[in-house]
């Protein structure tokens, strides 16, 4: 660990050596519609068209530290929307970060995103291109599918500007599709939500036996009328929603990388299991984990996720897993699960369950009615059991707690 | 890291997507065979993975002929009094073999020996098995006999079930009900394997596996391995892994999707593109009533089948992008005659028609290119592309990459990319637009 | 006279009432020991364990894994379960009781669960129990209120990674109404299916004190079942046949799954009407012959079997061995006998 420090400083020349002597068609170049500067934000005289998104992201490698306090390499994507282009590869190499920031957008948009490769830091002999794979996104084209073999990726030193329309609403997720097995175990990972449009009507809007009340300020709506799905009846309504991502690292896959060795995919075994970037009991800390030293001291695991509420409340739970090893079965003893969607579809039944099972790509929301359960703390961990585990450390891995108030 | 699967496709002469140059109206089939009647032989052979590994095998022969890995798809009519005769030509030590067909009715057997779950062959006998194919549907078929090791040895199959009243020219439903009806239907068998296991047996060693210790490190999709998924079926240097893996479609089409789970484990089997709407499970429609229709489908992006079970999925195909796929100078229509928003041939979205591309892409210098990348964005226009990029994709078509999601399974023993990975692409509608 | 018959009904009106006063918690006591468990391949496993015991532990049956079956009467709201901790050996902990399914229990004082956390080595707190605790040579009591029907499992809701796997778990299921498992859920026969794992390794480290911050084993990561468990025995030519009703009647099958990894039973030549999970039912019912049993997971199935027979049932994730020794792990037969004379047929399935 401590030998591979030194690869950092010297990495970082050689990049800025590379970059510095590309021709001019090598550039970080932000595509985003009446932004004139690139920073991807509309300031001054900008003009923002109505109903449109602009995302900056970065797409690199960083370090994290584990809830045993095990410093890991990882690759990942961090968020720079509003920084200007030419500070972008001095900012954002090495401060990827785990997951990858949430996107969050609403049906009907048009959403830019543009992605940036900085390179990777820690290992200056690769020059691996990346994506954005848009995951669960129906109607797709291959061109912003971001699928490697069935279309482009973008090289280091480079931008890619996807574009949507957002789509149906529902829990979809992100990954890098490039050398899929190797860049997602490596951590370049997120949610990606679409809000529906039902959010938006009118204040009296009649959805069943329900009347929807949006904020009075115009902000959007208040907590108690916003809906996963176009329901019609607000059946899908939730007071508080949480992300919940189901993620996991093989520690000897990630220091075979930070060490240029031969990356042991036949080998690979998660023994880090985690909930959106942190195991236990990271997970329920509202302060990050120590930033490591290695990505120059910066907050690399932004997202905790203890799940809070007043009795009384409906809670969101929105459940995905990018695992790229296992199944893993998630509960919650004493407060069922109502689920409403699978894979960003209404499903055309709900259930009541105590435990989903999930691999990776598959996303499920679960609303938790707090109405009759007596307030407390209580626990969503996976009944796999041995991966209450931060590798061979006890009482961690995947579980967080809900505090009903 | 350079990929090696494009390496590897510079040099296959033999691409079945090579073959779409004046495709014929019917994209594809699934292989198998029909009848009421079946004689297989459970026999040992070896099997070829692309990284070069040859793998002891047990699986089931059609007649006395050579083993295939899976075994026969077996492709029935509803309402059949099915027989199979199941002859045991494993090697000496195997011993025996049975077939289970779950999800079949009134199953009895004759002949052999009793096992601990159905009736086996013994070594050199044979067994009978008796069923009514009374449900159509997807179903699995696999050993019985010590199945933590045939299972993985290789005897698996897959039985297909056609409705009642099927007939491949005017009425092709998987179920009877007209909202099972599909274009173009392929099998995706999903299975693994621990070479391991594989080398004791060949060795003579069997009693030394320890099932706890399992550890597979190849994932297939009908028996091959990425890439050998997207090459032709009945390939001649493949010849005990006849099935290949290469669904296609067509803007609008309906693709129906029959997964069989026969390994040991969850795959979470994911679908680019567009979702795919589940319609059954173990052969039964997703329905709230009889009669009813799959009322009850979900459509998902990402399905996992339980182990030794079955779902059935209808994926159809078209874009809603926000820009015109079709591109925007070639003087092409959208005609919407019913009034779904849809083109009634093309199945373009035509409130999307005359959009414009909304991104400069990236200069090539700054792009890295996919083998199956048209060269472009725009469905059916395949543009120019830097000397040795792409080359899989004349017509430009529309691939997406249709795998496992658990993406250690991706990989042939070590190597990425490979295992439970294919494929699919939408065939654009018309003759191909060349950009000149 | 017709004063006296009437002042003797309201006696025994009376008495009736506070009898049901008293019956309308269900009550049990359960105690939890250190015992060793045979395999078939003579393999001895030590096992944490429930047994059951009458009032107030006056005298208890011997330890077993699964713990014993607790048959709640049909329509109870209360279930007290009284847990004394007896384990014993160089290592013992404090103990819980949960039911994933039902509400999380209190002690009957408390309005809500209290669960315990332990500092770590950093001071951060780590939950250690669900809910309260009862620690070893005591006793502790658990209240659950708003019982519902259905097919549960009790467990340890303490250091459930390692108290789980050493066998503190068993089955408890409460009907709506005799022969109803739920509201619109009539059945004939039911047969209980629990599934169950061993990793004799953890074992040892746990009751040889080598389980732990330093010792030999830190953590339940590297587990790795060896013994596969259908009603707590894994398959040997010792298993007999499970009766399962006859033909044509509707028998429920309760599946529990008490392991850390999931499983498929598979009964040979039978479809399952899948009509609940984890005490829930479905708006419709699943036809499945390869339903997905997860961690920690009950399901409960309906079949109306047409014909007699002993038919295997096995898991197709093919936990099929006894360590390396084949056949072994889960499987088991359910015998059907033939349909009663007279008997009416209460469908096809």
């Amino acid at each position: 660990m401590n030998g591979n420090k030194g690869f950092a400083i010297p990495g970082l020349f050689l990049l800025f050596l590379v970059l510095a002597s590309s021709p001019g068609w090598a550039a970080i170049t932000v595509q985003c519609p009446g932004d004139t500067n690139g920073d991807a934000i509309w300031t001054g005289p900008e003009v923002r068209p109505e109903n449109t998104v602009c995302i900056h992201l970065t797409a690199g490698d960083g370090f994290i530290r584990m809830a045993d306090g095990y410093l890991q390499y990882i690759f990942g994507f961090n968020d720079f929307t509003g920084t200007p282009p030419d500070q972008i590869m001095d900012q954002a190499m090495l401060s990827q970060q785990f997951p990858a920031p949430t996107i969050k957008v609403k049906e009907g948009q048009d959403v830019y995103l543009t992605l940036s490769n900085v390179g990777m830091v820690q290992r200056p002999d690769l020059f691996d291109a990346h994506t954005v794979h848009w995951h669960g996104y129906p109607f797709q084209t291959p061109v912003f599918d971001g699928e490697p073999m069935a279309s482009i990726s973008i090289n280091m030193g480079s931008s890619l500007t996807y574009y949507y329309v957002a789509p149906d609403p529902g829990t979809y997720m992100y990954h890098c599709h490039f050398e899929a097995t190797e860049h997602m175990q490596m951590g370049m990972l997120g949610n990606l939500y679409v809000t529906p449009r039902q959010d938006d009507l009118p204040d009296g809007a009649v959805l069943g036996s329900h009347v929807h009340h949006p904020d009075p300020d115009g902000n959007g709506p208040l907590p108690g009328d916003r809906y996963v799905f176009n329901d019609g009846d607000g059946s899908t309504r939730y007071d508080v929603d949480y992300p919940i991502q189901i993620l996991a690292f093989d520690p000897r896959f990630h220091d075979a990388s930070m060490n240029v060795q031969p990356l042991p995919f036949a080998m690979m075994r998660d023994t880090y299991p985690m909930l959106n970037g942190r195991g236990y009991p990271d997970t329920v800390s509202l302060t990050p984990p120590t930033p490591p030293d290695e990505n120059g001291g910066r907050v690399s695991q932004p997202m905790n996720s203890l799940i809070t509420a007043s009795r009384g409340q409906r809670i969101l739970l929105r459940i995905s897993s990018l695992s790229t090893v296992e199944f893993y079965t998630l509960s919650s003893p004493g407060i069922p699960m109502l689920v409403v969607g699978k894979d960003a579809k209404q499903l055309p039944a709900y259930f009541t369950t105590n435990s989903l099972t999930l691999g990776g790509g598959e996303s499920y929301d679960v609303i938790l009615d707090t109405a009759d359960i007596a307030q407390g703390t209580y626990f969503l961990y996976t009944t796999n059991l041995h991966n209450l585990s931060n590798y061979n450390e006890d009482f961690g891995g995947m579980m967080t707690e809900i505090v009903i108030n | 890291m350079r990929s090696i699967m494009m390496q590897r496709f510079r040099w296959f002469p033999v691409m079945a997507v090579l073959l779409l140059l004046g495709a014929s109206p019917a994209l594809a089939a699934i292989q198998g065979v029909t009848g009421t009647t079946f004689n297989l032989t459970a026999k040992a052979d070896h099997i070829s993975t692309p990284d070069g590994g040859s793998i002891h095998m047990w699986g089931y022969a059609l007649n006395n002929g050579r083993m295939q890995y899976p075994g026969p798809t077996l492709i029935l009519n509803q309402g059949d009094t099915i027989s199979i005769t199941l002859t045991n030509n494993l090697p000496p030590g195997a011993g025996n073999v049975s077939i289970l067909a779950p999800g079949q009715s009134g199953g009895t057997a004759t002949g052999g020996v009793q096992g601990l779950i159905t009736r086996e062959a013994p070594p050199g006998g044979s067994v009978t098995y008796n069923f009514v194919a009374a449900e159509p549907g997807t179903y699995a078929y696999y050993s019985g006999t010590r199945p933590e090791l045939q299972v993985e040895m290789g005897l698996i199959g897959t039985i297909i079930v056609r409705p009642a009243g099927f007939n491949e020219a005017s009425n092709k439903t998987a179920y009877g009900h007209p909202e099972t009806r599909y274009d173009d239907e392929f099998l995706f068998l999903l299975s693994e394997m621990d070479p391991n296991i594989h080398e004791l047996v060949e060795a003579g060693l069997m009693n030394m596996v320890d099932n706890t210790k399992y550890f597979p490190v190849y994932w297939f999709i009908n028996g091959r391995a990425a890439p050998d998924t997207m090459l032709d079926a009945n390939v001649s240097f493949l010849p005990t892994q006849p099935y290949n893996c290469l669904p296609m479609t067509r803007p609008g089409g309906r693709l129906l999707m029959r997964i069989v789970n026969a390994s040991r484990d969850l795959h979470p089997y994911h679908t680019h593109g567009n979702h795919h709407k589940v319609i059954a499970f173990d052969g039964r429609l997703l329905e709230s009533a009889p009669g009813a229709g799959p009322d009850l489908a979900v459509a998902d992006f990402t399905t996992s089948v339980p182990p030794g079970g079955t779902a059935d999925g209808v994926f159809q195909w078209y874009a809603k992008a926000g820009w015109d796929i079709y591109g925007t100078d070639n003087g092409h229509d959208c005609v919407d005659g019913n009034g779904d928003d849809l083109d009634d041939s093309t199945y373009e979205y035509c409130p999307d028609h005359g959009k414009p591309f909304p991104v400069d892409l990236p200069h090539k210098n700054d792009t890295t290119f996919g083998a199956f990348w048209g060269g472009g964005p725009f469905l059916g226009t395949a543009e120019p592309l830097p000397p040795g990029e792409g080359g899989f994709n004349p017509n430009g078509a529309y691939f997406f990459m249709w795998h496992s999601h658990s993406e250690k399974e991706l990989t042939n023993f070590d190597i990425f990319p490979g295992g439970m990975l294919t494929m699919m692409f939408v065939e654009p509608p018309s003759p191909p637009l060349i950009n000149p | 006279m017709r004063k006296r018959i009437f002042q003797i009904i309201l006696v025994i009106l009376i008495t009736v009432f506070c009898l049901a006063g008293v019956s309308s918690a269900a009550e049990f006591w359960l105690r939890a020991g250190t015992f060793i468990k045979t395999m078939p391949d003579g393999v001895q496993v030590p096992m944490w364990g429930f047994a059951r015991c009458t009032a107030n532990f006056a005298s208890c049956n011997p330890l077993r894994v699964p713990g014993p079956p607790l048959i709640v009467p049909p329509g109870e709201n209360t279930l007290v379960i009284h847990v004394r901790n007896n384990l014993a050996g160089p290592y013992t902990e404090p103990v819980s009781l949960v039911i994933p399914g039902q509400a999380m229990p209190t002690d009957g004082t408390a309005s809500s669960p209290a669960p315990v956390k332990v500092p770590d080595e950093n001071g951060n707190l780590r939950v250690r129990s669900l809910v309260h605790e009862t620690a070893v040579g005591s006793d502790g009591v658990y209240v659950w209120n708003a019982l519902k029907s259905g097919t549960y499992l009790y467990q340890s809701g303490t250091h459930q990674a390692v108290q789980i796997q050493m066998g503190l778990y068993g089955p408890l299921k409460m009907d709506a109404a005799p022969g109803r498992a739920y509201t619109g859920v009539p059945f004939d026969r039911e047969v209980m299916l629990f599934f169950s794992e061993i990793d004799p390794a953890l074992h040892t480290a746990v009751v040889t004190n080598n389980y732990g911050p330093g010792k030999a084993m830190t953590s339940t990561m590297y587990y790795e079942p060896k013994y596969f468990l259908i009603n707590g025995e894994p398959y040997s030519s010792a298993t007999s046949a499970i009766p399962a009703g006859s033909a044509g009647q509707r028998v429920l099958i309760r599946f529990l799954n008490a392991g850390l990894e999931s499983h498929v039973p598979i009964l040979d030549r039978h479809y399952m009407s899948v009509l609940a999970e984890d005490g829930n039912v479905f708006e419709h019912p699943k036809e499945q012959y390869a339903p997905l049993l997860a961690a920690g997971k009950t399901l409960d199935a309906m079949i109306t079997p047409k014909a007699q027979g002993t038919y295997a049932v096995y898991d197709r994730m093919l936990s099929l061995t006894n360590a390396a020794a084949s056949p072994g792990g889960m499987l088991a037969h359910l015998r059907i006998a033939s349909a009663p004379a007279g008997a009416a047929s209460h469908g096809q399935r």
